[in-house]
């Protein structure tokens, strides 16, 4: 644990907002990246209550207020946020034509078609009883390949919770649009291993794997869904 | 010493290499089992350092770090050579018998294929990371060599040497940037309409002649017609856009002026190491007024191109030069205060109420404003009408990527074929014509194509429904995951021949990937 990250779950210890009395579901992923020959591990720890839900990673922190509809973005070595509103993804209003001079400044957004086909594999993840699902996804310019380990195990603590709270992170995602059907499929179902290879349409491959090492019921440490005591807050970029 | 060895395939070489160790030596001896052509690249880079120690100090003050970064080179075989990196990631074997520099050499041949590198080798590439020291990414120059010419260059100048050590030297300059140049602005990504395409001209046209002006009175009057001109092209632009167009010109610019002021202060004396025994394209920077010469007829060529991304790079270094000509000792309160290089000329050269005024009328007396605004309107309109036509083709689409060789499409598309730039998308409307490149061959019909994120072409049939099947293929062999071998592909759009090829097929869309170059 980085000096950042002991500092600011101190912080959470002293500012105690009010807690939720309820347990609330605690989860810990360990992710996987290899690009251009680098590899990159990363522990992301999820505090998920009712209506709000902390995501920290080595250096940073997320914490999203769906009660206030707000999403704070923390830098814990710089101990700042910004401050976000949490938008409900609207569809796109009709643009009957173009302005041609902003067509450059979208990025290419993969639009992925997929098949999924159930292998039929079986194995145990970190306690989990999974069953392997491969899918491909294609489109113009890019591709990706998956194998998901899902487990279909119904009533685990925190197991609704955190599925919800996937499907809520990632609806409308295009690159995770197979997973989130497999999982919307299965309610309360759980990813817990998943290894992905995206052929970006430019930059080299990116292989991946994620692991859901733990999941269970807590109670949160108090202020944990809170902004840390002297934290600043900054102009987000693009807020111009 | 231990004999050259001109190997077929570099898995031989990295072979021989890997075998035969012995003492390391300069890249200027010669190496057991590099190919020659890499060898030469490798001589080059030893070289540019070379050529930065006369220089370097005369391009900006406090610019030494020039042999700090490592560079990595990809062929178009597959090998990858990585130069100084202090912590290589797997797959690099040492390279024993070879440094440049002093600095070791490591090289990863498991994607090699059995295609034979021979110079001339076009650089090209940026800066990228590789590994971490510390827990801080390790910045990396990461250099494509590749036999096609760049597109604007094609049918140009022969390839000399001095070309890729000014481009080893533009990359440098852009890791000397990190701490010593602050731009604070992502890409400009813009297309213009006829209004930016305009006045963007006058500005080209207004730092040629300031550049050509027999005193700095004369540059500074066509300075005055620069910011005039910029003022008004950016009238209808978010400030933000016009803030990321600068930031591209400090970028990029002052990376090309690195190369100019190199080229300028070669002229007092340079004496070369490497001979054109070792590189028989090298001229140790004998035709240096002709390498000055290629700057200049960018900027001419690219000031009247309604849109070029590449404007930035001659427009920036051009302000660049004429503040070190007009105001020298610019450079070190600039890389201070993470400034733009037109605010720089807007704080000391100020047009007043009345430039203002007369600025439409001297545009047209001076620039011709009217010729160029109609010549701009007829290619934006045209532009335009070319995005609507391809974007509303409606069928079975056809992709075929050139990713997995890392090949560029638009490099393999005659360059005389009209084309339109709609930001990552190269519009063909008569089609892209034949497409050759090693044992690959695509004939396109004439029906309209499109190149887009580089590496791919797409077409549409729109006539699909009508057809039985999307394609029809012979081949050598098949192997599990639709690869096939020695291909022959006839669809109703193109006909393509290809060493080695996979293909996914949906209703709407059948994609190829080009896996190999040669057979």
């Amino acid at each position: 644990m980085n000096k950042a990250m002991a500092c600011f779950l101190i912080s959470l210890g002293i500012l105690s907002a009010g807690g939720s009395a309820l347990a609330d579901t605690r989860a810990v992923v360990e992710s996987t990246r290899i690009y251009m020959d680098q590899e990159t591990k990363v522990t992301l720890e999820y505090w998920i209550a009712r209506d709000r839900s902390l995501r920290t990673s080595p250096g940073r922190a997320t914490i999203t207020r769906d009660d206030l509809g707000l999403v704070w973005n923390l830098d814990l070595n710089a101990k700042s946020y910004t401050e976000s509103v949490l938008r409900k993804p609207a569809s796109p209003p009709p643009r009957p034509k173009p302005d041609m001079r902003k067509l450059w400044q979208d990025f290419y957004e993969p639009d992925y078609s997929w098949t999924i086909k159930d292998t039929g594999a079986r194995k145990t993840v970190n306690g989990f009883d999974c069953r392997e699902f491969r899918a491909a996804g294609e489109a113009d310019f890019a591709e990706i390949s998956a194998s998901y380990w899902i487990c279909l195990t119904p009533g685990l603590p925190g197991g609704k919770t955190f599925h919800d709270h996937f499907l809520g992170q990632y609806r409308g995602d295009s690159r995770l649009a197979a997973l989130l059907k497999l999982l919307e499929e299965n309610p309360g179902s759980l990813c817990a291993y998943r290894e992905e290879a995206v052929e970006n349409s430019i930059a080299p491959a990116v292989r991946s794997h994620t692991e859901l090492k733990k999941l269970e019921e807590a109670e949160a440490p108090p202020g944990t869904y809170e902004i840390p005591a002297g934290f600043r807050k900054v102009e987000a970029r693009g807020d111009r | 010493m231990i004999a050259a060895v001109k190997s077929k395939t570099v898995l031989t070489a990295v072979g021989l290499l890997l075998i035969l160790g012995g003492q390391p030596r300069g890249a200027d001896e010669k190496s057991a089992g590099l190919p020659e052509a890499v060898r030469i690249e490798l001589l080059r880079l030893e070289e540019t350092y070379h050529v930065l120690d006369h220089t370097a100090a005369k391009v900006w003050p406090g610019w030494t770090n020039y042999r700090d970064f490592p560079f990595r080179f990809s062929f178009e075989n597959g090998l990858r050579v990585l130069v100084g990196h202090p912590s290589p990631p797997q797959g690099y074997a040492l390279a024993a018998d070879i440094t440049v520099d002093g600095k070791p050499v490591y090289v990863d041949a498991r994607r090699v294929e059995p295609l034979r590198l021979e110079q001339p080798l076009y650089a090209g590439g940026g800066i990228s990371s590789l590994g971490r020291v510390n827990e801080k990414p390790i910045p990396l120059i990461d250099m494509t060599l590749g036999r096609s010419r760049p597109r604007e260059e094609a049918g140009g100048r022969r390839f000399q040497t001095e070309t890729s050590i000014l481009t080893y030297i533009h990359e440098l300059f852009h890791c000397f940037q990190e701490d010593h140049i602050r731009i604070s602005y992502p890409n400009f990504r813009y297309n213009p309409d006829t209004l930016f395409a305009s006045y963007s001209e006058i500005e080209g046209t207004a730092l040629e002649k300031a550049y050509g002006a027999g005193g700095p009175e004369e540059a500074k009057r066509y300075l005055k017609d620069f910011l005039l001109a910029r003022k008004l092209k950016r009238k209808g632009m978010p400030e933000f856009d016009a803030r990321c167009e600068s930031g591209d010109e400090v970028r990029e610019g002052t990376a090309v002026y690195a190369e100019v002021r190199s080229l300028e202060a070669l002229a007092a004396g340079y004496t070369p190491r490497l001979t054109t025994a070792q590189d028989p394209f090298y001229r140790g920077f004998a035709e240096l007024g002709a390498l000055l010469r290629v700057y200049w007829a960018r900027l001419d060529k690219r000031k009247a191109l309604t849109y070029s991304y590449l404007k930035g790079y001659e427009y920036g270094c051009y302000q660049a030069l004429l503040l070190e000509r007009l105001f020298p000792g610019w450079q070190k309160p600039f890389s201070e205060s993470a400034g733009l290089l037109d605010e720089e000329l807007a704080a000391r050269i100020v047009p007043d109420a009345e430039d203002e005024r007369q600025a439409p009328r001297r545009f047209e007396k001076v620039y011709g404003f009217s010729r160029i605004r109609a010549r701009h309107a007829k290619a934006v309109r045209e532009r335009d009408a070319a995005y609507q036509s391809i974007s509303s083709r409606q069928g079975r689409s056809y992709i075929v990527s050139f990713k997995p060789i890392r090949q560029f499409a638009s490099a393999l598309v005659d360059p005389r074929k009209k084309r339109y730039e709609v930001g990552l998308m190269n519009i063909l409307p008569a089609g892209a014509g034949t497409v050759k490149t090693d044992d690959i061959e695509i004939r396109f019909g004439k029906v309209p194509a499109e190149i887009n994120q580089l590496y791919y072409f797409k077409v549409v049939d729109t006539g699909w429904r009508a057809r039985k099947a999307p394609y029809a293929i012979r081949y050598e062999a098949k192997e599990a995951g639709d690869i096939y071998t020695k291909v022959t592909l006839t669809t109703p759009l193109f006909e393509l021949k290809a060493p080695r090829i996979r293909i996914t097929e949906e209703p709407s869309r059948v994609k190829i990937r080009i896996l190999s170059r040669v057979s």
